[in-house]
Order: C-alpha cells, then structure tokens, then sequence
C-alpha cells in the first residue's frame, strides 16, 4: 500500500501567517553549486521570496590565528584565503608589514609584482568564469577556464616553485626571480589568453541560451551596491568606477597605461562582462610591465637587504632566503595594506606591539563584503538563477569565512 | 521423419523474422548506445581541451569506457533511503528503461524484420510507441515522488511542466507527418520517403519535433528537471549504482535512441533506399540487413547530433523553457500542421 500522507511537497511547506506557504530549501554546504556554505532559500513556488546565508563552515580562524605566529609566517597563511588570487591576498598583507614596519620596495620587485598580481586576478577570474560557466550549465566553458588556467599556475610554478601556493611576496620585494624563460612564454600566453577568451565569450556568453541565463537576472542598482558595500566586479557592474589600483596608486599602475572596466547592466550579464574586460586589461598590464621591468637587481628593497647576512646579500638577485627576517620585530605602531584582487579589494590592517607577531591582524575580503550585495539580488530571483547569480558574483566560501 | 520436422522447425525458427529483429535491436541498440556515450565524452573532450576516455582500452580510443562505468555502477551497493517509497524507488529505474526502450521495438526495421507480425497492427505500432515514449516523462515524475526528499520534488514539478510544455508540439508534429503521408502504416510511409525524406517535405515538424525530443530524453540545453546547479540533479538525486545506470545514466539514452528511431522512421526516410527494394525475408537475408544498418546508421547520426548539444549549450531557464514550448513550439507545430494539410490539397503530398 502507498501511504500516500507521507509523501508529497506540500507537506515539507511551511505555512506562514495569512495562510501563505512556502518551501525551505537547505541549499549547500553540501550540494554541486552552493560550495562551503549554507543558504536557506524560502521558495514560493519558483521564486525565490527570502535568503538566509549561513556562513562559517569554513571558517579557518586566520585572524586570531595570525597573532600567534611569527610575522612572516603570516603570508602562508594568509595565502590560503583565497589560492586562485594568492598574489594579491600576500601583497595586501606585505604592504601592511610595509607600511608598519617602515620597510621600502626595491623598483624590481615592484615591477615583477605588478606582473604577477595581474596574473593572478587573470587566475581568479578564469576560476570564476569557470565555475560560473558550470552554475549554468555550459562544461565546455568550465573546461576552457580551468584549461586557460592551468597555463597561468604553470607560469607561477615558474617563478616561484609552486603551482598554487606561491607564498611569493614579501614585505620589501618578492622571494624569487622569474627565469628568462617566464617573459618569453608570458607573452605567448596572453596572446593565447585573448584569442581564447573571445572563443568563450562566442560560446558561453553570447550565446543565446547563456545570454538569456544571465542578461536581467540578478539586478543590483547603483544605489544598493553603493548602500550595501558591493566591490569589485559587483560594484563596477552596477556603474560604480572604484577600483583600488587606481585610487591608492600602489605599485606601478599609475605608471602603465590602463582603463578601469565598468558596466552599467547591473545584472549578471554585466558583471561577468567586467571579468572579460578586466582579464583584457591585466594583458594590456602585463605587456607593458613585461617590457619596462628591469632584468636584474636586488629582488627586495634596501631596508630587507642590510639585514641580510653577506653570503645571501650576493644571491639577492635571484632568491631571498627568510632566515634574516626571523630576527625583526614589529615596531609599536599600526600599518594597512589594501589591493584590488580579482573579487573585489583586499584589506589587511596590522597592529604591531614591538614583538615579533602582530598585534592584531584585521581582515576584509570581497566575498565576505559581496555577501549582502548578493543576497539583495537573489531575493525576487527565479530558482534556477541563483547559481547565475552566485557565479556572477564570483562568490568564493573560504575567502568569505576566512 | 521426425528428425526432418525438427530440423524444419529449427531452421523456421532461426529465421524468423521476429528472432533476428529482437537480436539486431536488443544487440545493435547496445552497440549504439556505446558508440553515442563514447562520442559525446570524446567530442566534448575534444571540445574542451582534453582527453576524454582513454585509459580504459587505450588501442579503442577509451571505446570500451562506459562498460567499465556500467560494471563499476552495477557491482555497487545499491542504496535505498530511509525515507523513499521503497517500492516505487526499486522499480521506477526498471520501468523507465522498459518503457524507453520498449518503444522502438513497436516500429519495424526493415518491411520484414519487425515484431509485429499482423500488417494491419503496424499503425497501431506506430502510435503506441509514440504513447509509450511520453509516458517515460510520468515515470520520471513517479521517480522524483518516492525518493521523497525536497530536490527531487522540485525535479519531478518541473518534469511536469515541462511535459506539458512539449508533449502537445510533439504530437502536433507527428500529426503533421501523418496528415502528410495520409497513413499510419510505417512500411507505406518509408515507401513514401523513397525519394523526397519528410525532414525536407514539412522542415517545420522536424524542427519542432527535434526540439521537443531534445526536451523529452532531457538533453541540453533542456537538461532542466535534473539541473545540478539548483535541484542537483532532480528526480535522480537519491539513485545510485544499477538505479541510477537505469535511469539518469542509461534509461535517458535508451529514450533517446526510441525518439531517434522514430524521426528516423518519420522524417529521415527510414530504411528507404532509392531503387532497391529488398526480397522475401529469408532468401535475402543480407539485403535485410543492409537495410537495418542503414536505418541504424541514421538513428546513430541523429544520437550524435543530441550528444553534441552537450558541448555547446548552457541549460535554460525553466520559465524561458515554458514560454518556448507553450509559445513558440505550439505554434510551429499548428504551422506544421498547416504546411501539411496545405501540401495534401495542393497535391503535392507523397
């Protein structure tokens, strides 16, 4: 026999008052799209009416786990917020110990950073575009933005040793030089990059089923991402010209010739469209600081180098060995590092105490500012946009959780 | 004498039509399935910038992958949750891939190779494997209510609205094939194809009914019911190991070959070969079978096309799906109609 009272979708609904009923949908931690974290969607019918986000399930205590250790032992750390933009997580950080500790860049290094940070926000947003691509359905565009992104871990390996985790800016310069090799085989990937990239916005974006998928779905006005701290590509979606680079001038940006890519849509057609931009952009970037940056010099600035024993001193053009670094301490004071990394701005805030830990470390990630901004949009939202819209975003749970 | 009579019987046997049809189905289907899997994980590979299957008989090209899959599937511990309508979950996936593959054994491959034996039920095949097919999408909605959890039921909702959705384009296109030929019988139908297919006749019913199979057998970008991003992938969210390789990984294949055995028969021309006709059944047994491969060759073409859409296609929005077969499809299939009905007054119906 069917018990037939057991069964059924209207049971699972919850009624509200006024006799109005919906579903609690229990989207993630466990679930293909929603990644390590948990919304509670109330669905009325197929709209989506509320969205409660329920954070911290990978939440790593890297604040607290920051006073705890040494300084430099920090940037490992700190790198794993976010692997796919791992350059410009560390270079926020150094450029706190930066300003802390009174520690100068030498112009090498901040050529050669310039390099790979934009390498690296070109990482995150092929992952993001990836993943986006996969949230709608398209695997052809996740496999192209992996794909693309393999050539960009490689190009990391060889600079720094590692694929993922580089761990490769330090306070005062970088670890390791690249070898000649890296500025040949960078350009012939950006050539390839381009080429590809048209190739996915042919595929993915302009075409008609992905365009529907994304074109007026999840719209955040100028207002609301303005109200609700929106950043990065959500923010430059909505119209709003802010990037980090341009406005707190770090590294050499001020010196390359560059534009801030800024669409007004709103919806989640335009901010990927301001991925693609910006992935044109951190080409352009790179050509440029390809040809200017010096190929030989101290990789760290005068202030790393004295503390450096003469036998490293000598090698300083190629590797920096930490174990000098060990010996300083962070002077009394406060410093504060802020970078535009492929989600949105970087924010570390560094209060030393005259010991060789910090302080107090401050953290604000993008996904985690984002959070709010995206859950406004998905509210009034069809189910099947809300992995639209969450790719969108570029949405990213161990970043936000940090 | 005896030995005689056994001998004839044997032979009557082994050369009966129904024998070799139920064979070359049962076996053909199986190498076309394998061959359609295949493609549509190499093709996409190719797509995407990778491999595909290949460790599995590497001197095949990765051929023999998806037996490897099938036997990993079926040795597994086969799960029923605490929660589902035990009877319903066990055999909902059996049904399905009866029901989808069932279909295509209602249409005959060649004039003789065919399980209906009587002439005159043959229209009756034809129908009915049109009734069986659409009643597939009430399988899967069945499927999705005794899992009983909250992702499949968003899957089976969908799977009904979408039913209704492209069930009535679907069979407004195979009326308009049938109002074109002025007959159900399959064999006069394929005869009326010898020359001029129905694809090129009424392209407007080929259109819609290549579309509606796509939203049918779930292929992208109609792959709605059991989209991952959302509902993970719907009715199938609980099913696992022999379940689910009769069901999501095996039944919608079988479906899609039924739906592509039937265009084939409909539109493409079937086994009709401009001037050949072959002989009595069992004295032109490789005339026959030429004919068969032939007709499979077609269905396996038509299998590739829906395998591609993989590569190329997002998923589209349930609303946007909605609108489309209510909307866009409906009305092409009236067209279709139309074009039909216009076709036969002006004479120029096959």
């Amino acid at each position: 026999m069917i018990r037939t009272e057991e069964y059924g979708l209207v049971l699972k609904e919850e009624k509200l008052e006024g006799g109005r009923r919906v579903l609690d949908l229990f989207w993630g931690p466990q679930h293909p799209t929603s990644g390590h974290t948990r919304f509670i969607v109330e669905l009325d019918g197929d709209v989506v009416i509320n969205v409660t986000p329920d954070p911290g399930y990978v939440h790593r205590t890297m604040e607290k786990l920051g006073e705890t250790r040494h300084w430099i032992q920090n940037i490992p750390l700190f790198e794993r917020l976010s692997l796919p933009d791992a350059i410009n997580v560390t270079w926020a950080y150094a450029m706190a110990i930066e300003r802390l500790a009174k520690i100068d860049v030498s112009p090498r290094a901040q050529y050669l950073r310039v390099i790979m940070a934009e390498l690296s926000r070109i990482s995150t947003h092929l992952y993001d575009l990836g993943l986006h691509a996969i949230m709608i359905g398209s695997s052809t565009g996740f496999m192209w933005g992996f794909g693309l992104r393999e050539l960009v871990v490689q190009l990391w390996a060889m600079v720094s040793g590692s694929r993922t985790t580089p761990s490769w800016v330090l306070p005062g310069g970088v670890r390791t030089a690249p070898p000649d090799a890296f500025y040949e085989q960078t350009k012939g990937f950006l050539d390839y990059l381009e080429k590809k990239i048209d190739e996915f916005v042919r595929l993915v974006i302009k075409n008609p089923v992905g365009y529907y998928r994304l074109k007026d779905v999840g719209y955040l006005s100028k207002e609301d991402a303005a109200r609700l701290m929106a950043t990065g590509p959500a923010a430059r979606g909505s119209g709003i010209d802010w990037d980090a680079r341009r406005v707190y001038k770090y590294g050499v940006y001020d010196e390359l010739e560059w534009g801030v890519c800024v669409e007004d849509g709103g919806d989640s057609l335009a901010r990927t469209m301001v991925r693609i931009c910006e992935i044109r952009q951190s080409a352009k970037i790179i050509r440029q600081a390809l040809d200017r940056v010096p190929r030989d010099g101290p990789l760290v600035g005068e202030a790393v180098l004295h503390r450096m024993p003469p036998k490293q001193k000598e090698t300083a053009n190629q590797i920096i060995r930490l174990g000098s670094l060990f010996t300083t301490r962070l002077p009394e004071g406060e410093g504060l590092g802020i970078t535009e990394g492929g989600r949105g701005r970087y924010f570390f805030h560094v209060y030393g105490d005259g010991t060789e830990r910090p302080y107090r470390v401050r953290i604000s990630t993008p996904s985690w500012q984002n959070l709010r901004a995206m859950i406004k949009t998905f509210i009034g939202a069809r189910l099947m946009d809300l992995p639209a819209i969450y790719g969108s975003f570029g949405y990213f749970p161990p970043e936000q959780d940090r | 004498m005896v030995m005689i009579d056994m001998s004839m019987d044997l032979w009557s046997l082994l050369l009966s039509a129904r024998l070799w049809f139920f064979i070359l189905m049962f076996a053909v289907s199986g190498v076309v399935l394998l061959t359609v899997v295949w493609f549509e994980r190499k093709a996409a590979a190719r797509v995407q910038m990778r491999v595909g299957p290949y460790h599995v008989s590497p001197q095949l090209g990765g051929y023999l992958q998806l037996l490897a899959d099938a036997f990993k599937f079926i040795i597994s511990e086969p799960i029923v949750p605490r929660g589902a309508h035990k009877i319903l979950f066990v055999w909902g996936p059996a049904i399905f891939v009866t029901l989808a593959f069932g279909a295509s054994l209602l249409l005959p491959l060649t004039p003789e190779l065919r399980l209906i034996k009587d002439p005159s039920l043959l229209p009756y095949g034809l129908v009915f494997s049109l009734v069986i097919l659409l009643l597939v999408s009430i399988l899967i909605v069945i499927i999705g209510w005794s899992v009983n959890n909250k992702f499949a039921y968003i899957g089976a909702a969908r799977e009904a609205l979408l039913v209704a959705a492209y069930e009535l384009p679907l069979i407004l296109s195979f009326l308009a094939m049938v109002i074109l030929y002025g007959t159900l019988n399959p064999i006069e139908i394929a005869q009326k194809q010898t020359f001029l297919v129905g694809a090129i006749l009424n392209p407007l019913a080929f259109l819609v009914f290549i579309i509606t199979t796509a939203m049918a057998t779930a292929r992208f970008p109609f792959e709605i019911a059991d989209y991952e991003g959302d509902v993970a992938t719907g009715p199938y969210s609980d099913y696992g190991g022999i379940f689910l390789v009769l069901s999501f990984a095996g039944g919608t294949y079988y479906a899609t070959f039924s739906y592509s055995f039937l265009a084939t028969l409909l539109f493409l021309g079937g086994w009709a070969l401009p001037g050949y006709a072959p002989g009595p059944w069992p004295q032109d047994i490789t005339g026959h079978l030429t004919l068969a491969i032939w007709v499979f060759l077609k269905t396996t073409a038509l299998m590739f096309f829906f395998a591609f859409l993989r590569a190329a296609m997002p998923v589209l929005r349930l609303d946007h799906t909605l609108v489309l077969g209510w909307r866009g499809l409906l009305t092409l299939g009236f067209l279709a109609v139309v074009w039909s009905a216009a076709l036969r007054f002006v004479g120029l119906a096959p």
